[in-house]
């Protein structure tokens, strides 16, 4: 080791005896304290954030779901319209066992419901967004699903 | 049941305020030596404890959290020492130009005293007091400092040998006016 470590080593709290600023403590107290307080402030934000989207989703879940319970109604177009012809060949199936009376009424009944001219999502202005495209879908072919539905109640019902 | 946030707050402040009754005389030194100015030693030193909190990094040993805690105050301190638009590191660059001087270790420091050395090393320009600091004070070998200032080892040693020189003429001048 050379002389001048050797000189700093034996005298080391020499170097280091000197007084810190005053109040060097309370500063660090307040700056540690300001950034508590700001980390709280953002759990309590987040905290209150969560609890609100947990209360608005307990408050929209049920009409959500009462609505999808109730009418069996799938998302999405291609669901709808694989629900609807699904149920169609139920029905054409169920209908031949008809007289060809009621058959007549049930297919034409049928028809009105699902057949389409033009594609109702054809019928849409381009202009819309995703979301009102797909809000207006879903009033348009849950009504049908839900009358298709009733229909094939009314052919089993004549059935029976 | 109320939530009360302090509780897991509180809890912590005592483990802060013990480590900072360890710790920070250490760092403000440390600081000190690199930066010669108490405001900047002392920003320097809170910084590195509420980076420390902040992470809350977990050590097996103090030693390893001591050596941790230097490291970044050492890191934060040279930060400090870039952002001065200083004519000392022009001066470094100067004298890096000038002829090599050969490591004189034969220079006694008979009848110097703790006080003069901490007098002298306080007139050196920032880059050597860094070099001397880190070295001298903070027991690092060239290869660590290099990794630490981001300079070459061979710079690190020759600013390290023209800072003592620096020194010693420090020395002799404030000796002289004795």
């Amino acid at each position: 080791m050379d002389n001048l470590k050797q000189l700093i080593e034996k005298n080391r709290e020499i170097f280091e005896n000197e007084e810190l600023p005053i109040g060097h403590k309370e500063r660090f107290l307040k700056k540690i304290n300001r950034k508590r307080v700001i980390e709280r402030d953002f759990f309590r934000i987040t905290l209150y954030l969560c609890a609100a989207s947990v209360i608005a989703f307990l408050i929209i879940a049920p009409f959500i779901l009462k609505d999808n319970i109730e009418t069996g109604c799938p998302e999405g177009l291609a669901d709808y319209k694989s629900v609807l012809k699904d149920r169609s060949s139920e029905i054409y199936l169920m209908a031949d066992r008809l007289d060809s009376y009621n058959k007549d009424v049930v297919i034409n009944t049928l028809d009105e419901l699902v057949n389409e001219a033009v594609p109702f999502e054809d019928q849409l202005p381009l202009e819309l967004d995703k979301i009102t495209r797909s809000q207006l879908s879903q009033q348009y072919y849950c009504p049908k699903i839900e009358g298709v539905e009733k229909l094939r109640g009314y052919v089993a019902e004549l059935l029976n | 049941m109320k939530l009360n946030l302090n509780t897991f707050i509180k809890r912590d402040i005592s483990d802060q305020e013990k480590i900072y009754q360890e710790c920070h005389r250490r760092l403000y030194f440390t600081a000190l030596r690199i930066l010669n100015n108490s405001f900047e030693a002392e920003e320097v030193m809170h910084d590195t404890l509420l980076k420390f909190f902040a992470r809350d990094e977990k050590f097996a040993t103090i030693k390893e959290r001591d050596g941790w805690l230097t490291r970044v105050c050492i890191n934060q301190a040279i930060d400090t020492l870039r952002k001065r638009a200083s004519h000392e590191m022009t001066a470094i660059e100067r004298d890096l130009k000038e002829p090599e001087v050969n490591e004189d270790d034969e220079y006694s420091y008979k009848g110097v005293t703790a006080d003069m050395v901490k007098r002298a090393l306080n007139n050196l320009a920032a880059g050597y007091r860094l070099i001397l600091s880190l070295s001298l004070f903070e027991g690092y070998d060239y290869e660590e400092i290099a990794q630490i200032t981001e300079l070459k080892e061979v710079t690190v040693r020759t600013q390290f040998i023209r800072g003592k020189a620096r020194l010693r003429e420090e020395i002799e001048k404030i000796k002289y006016n004795y």
